[in-house]
């Protein structure tokens, strides 16, 4: 009774198989090889991203020991590289910063243009646009560096690009315009902010 | 279907199936399948969907608790203190999400180099995994929790080192900021002292009377206790035990095996290595080889240089096979055993242990010796005593608790029961004692709690840091009470008359600041009509000493003076509750020649830190406007 009943059973099985065998074997061997595909390009991203914190952190100990060669190598392989990561954009900072350090103004306003029209991070872009905007006005540039304080629009943000606005008044010596770019600053700033003081005494100033 | 699965023809599906869940628990990672049950600890706090749990909370709690007690001194304290770590967790774990979201990332090999690198992980400068493990068992870590927090930590850091130290100064800047730090201003003032109004200023009544009711929580006396207390202290007990010789004797007896040297042997050894599964016939080489040499022992050649030149054990063949002297259960029992059957000077027959395989000899032994109650006479009776001290206090404690418990409104039964005096303490506040029990801060709390304060109850046993029991209940209880107001109208009369004289030296001041607004006025001529004194001082540095610290702040926040304007003025309320005109009539900005070289640098990196706390500060609260915040409780 049961030696038939299982007979039966391969019977219908056969029959499902030789139906619908080939349909069930290419849809299962898709799937495998969409969810072998996303892995691989998971773990792409994330062995790219790895390497590129990797180089960053020797990238940090090598500016740390002021080996600006290297400093400089390290730092244009993460922008080459790994350009997709945030770590192109901490290398573009540093930078920047070097090159101020230099008084090369102009390759300082590349490196930090560059993460303005790179970084996807609202803050990181922020950041950028205020350093920038400051080494403009370093530059004389004084209407540019207006325009892009004028263009910062994360709001946490704000308060540095309205100090920045009173600090380009004052050098068109458009004195009450600064003065209320100073005040605007101070009323959205946290007291707390370590700005604070700093905004203040050159409100005092004016 | 299932009864084919098992059937043998159709064994290819059952395979296909399970390599498909094979591959896909490859894929997605078995991690994830175990990550999701875990955590049943209730949430504390929820950044974006993730728990941060009590456990975490607790355990962070108690790590800073490890490390530095004296912050959790008060019960007030460790509230504040485990709301600042909530906090700090929570802001941890934001950032650490945020860094995440933004694509940084910290590999497990970055990982293990910085824990390498760590110096409280290492013996002899390098890295010990037994050193490893007792640190962090020390600081309440599983390893795994170490690696998340560690890791979180390094993400952050990392975002904030971006931030932060490619932040930088430009020359402008520095020079702008030291021109005005290092100015000098010319400023003139007066100061209107409100002393001058107060002889004018007689409070009504009814100012006084409003001022009484409006205040009332500074009048009040603080609220007073009076304790009766039962206490035993040590110190009584001590003088009720008085032992006997015979039951020092008996003490002596019982703990005998305190003063017993046991039986000590010192020997020397040779010994063969035996290698792992040797067989039998090995074994037998090894034995005979162990034979040769206990012959050639035998017919006079030296312990000592037979193991020097054959025992495998090279630290004691150097010493001629001398070990050390050794107790008794202190080493293989076979070699204990063999040991102990030995003459002094006897080598023994070849015998195995854990050590390999071994000639034994037997150098010396010194039996076991016991030490003679006279000799440790004192050390006994010291032992007894205190023995005897913890028997009486458990059984004082518990007789003492009985009987407060059972008449929880008086303190008389256990007085009689225990033959002790009720004591009473004088009254005291919550903080007024400096000595007696009213200074313990335990016991204060207990008096002035609700059990015993509200409820007229005898307290639990207290034991007190000398080991004294003590019971408490209130005598007496003096409420807070309102002072009645003829107490303190002389304070009320000076208060008013003060808040009076500053009201007008005030009015004064805006008047006569409105007046040195106009045009061409002569301060010095504002300052004589009012009898007052215009005092101006030039060239004065923020630095700068002899002026009221107040007004010279003030002086340096006024904005300079219009072109068509001799002073730019302002007022000021002083602490002292004088008030003070203060003006500016030049500003001269410091040049950076004036400023070495060295100073500059210094100023530069002022500036250079200072801007990037801010663009981090920014930085942290946009990821926190970004991000939904829970906190529970």
């Amino acid at each position: 009774m049961e030696q038939n009943q299982t007979k039966i059973e391969t019977q219908h099985f056969k029959f499902f198989w030789q139906k619908y065998g080939n349909a069930i074997s290419s849809i299962i061997l898709v799937v495998l090889l969409i969810m072998v595909g996303w892995q691989y390009w998971q773990r792409r991203e994330v062995k790219l991203t790895t390497q590129a914190s990797a180089v960053y952190e020797s990238l940090l100990v090598s500016y740390a020991n002021k080996n600006d060669p290297q400093t400089q190598a390290l730092a244009n392989q993460i922008i080459d590289d790994y350009s997709r990561t945030p770590y192109a954009t901490m290398a573009a900072f540093l930078l920047a910063k070097q090159a101020v350090e230099q008084n090369q103004l102009t390759v300082a306003i590349d490196k930090l243009q560059w993460v303005v029209k790179h970084t996807n991070d609202p803050s990181f872009k922020a950041i950028a646009q205020i350093r920038w905007a400051r080494v403009l006005l370093a530059d004389q540039k004084i209407t540019q560096a207006l325009d892009v304080a004028n263009a910062v629009d994360a709001k946490e943000f704000l308060a540095e690009a309205d100090a920045i606005k009173g600090d380009s008044y004052v050098a068109l010596k458009q004195f009450p315009q600064a003065k209320a770019a100073y005040q605007q600053a101070l009323a959205i700033m946290p007291k707390e902010s370590a700005l604070y003081s700093y905004v203040e005494m050159k409100l005092n100033n004016v | 279907m299932l009864q084919n699965m098992r059937d043998g023809a159709q064994k290819w599906i059952v395979w296909v199936i399970i390599l498909l869940i094979i591959v896909s628990m490859t894929l997605w990672g078995i991690s994830s399948y175990f990550g999701m049950g875990g955590d049943n600890s209730p949430a504390v706090a929820k950044v974006n969907n993730l728990k941060i749990t009590q456990a975490q909370l607790s355990a962070s709690v108690s790590r800073l608790r490890l490390q530095q007690p004296q912050l959790f001194a008060t019960p007030d304290a460790a509230v504040k203190l485990k709301q600042e770590i909530l906090n700090q967790l929570v802001n941890q774990q934001l950032l650490t999400q945020a860094a995440e979201r933004q694509g940084f990332a910290v590999s497990t090999a970055q990982l293990d180099a910085v824990v390498a690198q760590i110096p409280a992980f290492q013996s002899n400068q390098q890295f010990s995994q037994a050193q490893f493990a007792m640190v962090l068992n020390r600081l309440m870590y599983t390893p795994e929790q170490f690696m998340t927090d560690l890791r979180s930590m390094m993400l952050v850091n990392q975002v904030r080192n971006g931030i932060a130290s490619s932040s930088f100064a430009l020359g402008n800047e520095t020079t702008r900021f030291i021109s005005y730090l290092k100015q000098q201003r010319d400023l003139g003032y007066l100061v209107i002292p409100a002393v001058r109004f107060k002889t004018h200023i007689k409070p009504t009544e009814t100012q006084i009377n409003s001022y009484y009711h409006q205040h009332q929580d500074n009048f009040m006396t603080p609220e007073q206790l009076s304790i009766s207390y039962l206490e035993i202290t040590p110190q009584m007990l001590n003088a009720q035990i008085n032992p006997t010789a015979a039951e020092l004797q008996a003490y002596y007896q019982t703990n005998i095996s305190n003063y017993v040297t046991p039986a000590s042997w010192h020997v020397a050894q040779i010994v063969l290595n035996v290698p792992a599964n040797a067989t039998a016939a090995q074994l037998a080489d090894l034995n005979k080889k162990l034979l040769d040499i206990k012959q050639q022992a035998v017919k006079g050649v030296s312990f000592v240089v037979l193991a020097k030149k054959y025992s495998d054990d090279v630290l004691s063949a150097e010493n001629g096979g001398e070990l050390p002297w050794f107790t008794a259960g202190s080493l293989d029992p076979t070699f204990e055993k063999t040991v102990v059957s030995l003459k002094t000077g006897e080598i023994s027959a070849p015998v195995q242990t854990q050590y390999g395989i071994e000639l034994i000899k037997l150098l010396a032994t010194k039996p076991q010796t016991t030490k003679a109650f006279t000799s440790v006479k004192s050390q006994i009776i010291q032992a007894y005593k205190s023995q005897q001290l913890q028997n009486l206090i458990g059984t004082k404690n518990e007789t003492l608790a009985n009987a407060t418990f059972e008449n929880p409104s008086t303190l008389q039964p256990a007085a009689q029961q225990l033959g002790l005096a009720i004591q009473t303490t004088p009254l005291f506040t919550r903080s007024s004692e400096k000595t007696g029990i009213a200074a313990d801060p335990n016991v204060v709390g207990v008096a002035f709690s609700d059990n015993v304060l509200q409820q007229g109850n005898n307290s639990d046993v207290l034991t007190l840091k000398d080991g004294s029991l003590l019971v408490v209940r209130v005598n007496k209880h003096l409420a807070a009470t309102l002072k009645p107001l003829d107490a303190v109208r002389p304070f009320i009369e000076q208060q008013l008359i003060q808040q009076g004289a500053e009201q007008q030296a005030i009015q004064l001041g805006q008047q006569l600041l409105a007046q040195l607004k106009t045009p061409n006025v002569s301060a010095t001529a504002v300052a004589t009509s009012h009898k007052l004194v215009w005092t101006v001082r030039t060239n004065v540095g923020r630095e700068v000493t002899g002026i009221n610290p107040e007004i010279l702040q003030q002086a340096f926040n006024i904005s300079p003076p219009a072109t068509n304007q001799k002073w730019s003025v302002t007022g000021v309320e002083l602490s002292n509750g004088d008030y003070a005109i203060v003006g500016v009539s030049k500003v001269v900005n410091a040049t950076t020649n004036a400023v070495a070289e060295k100073q500059l640098a210094i100023y530069q990196k002022q500036i250079t830190d200072l801007l990037g706390q801010a663009s981090y500060g920014a930085y942290m609260q946009a990821q926190k406007d970004q991000s939904t915040i829970k906190v529970f409780e």
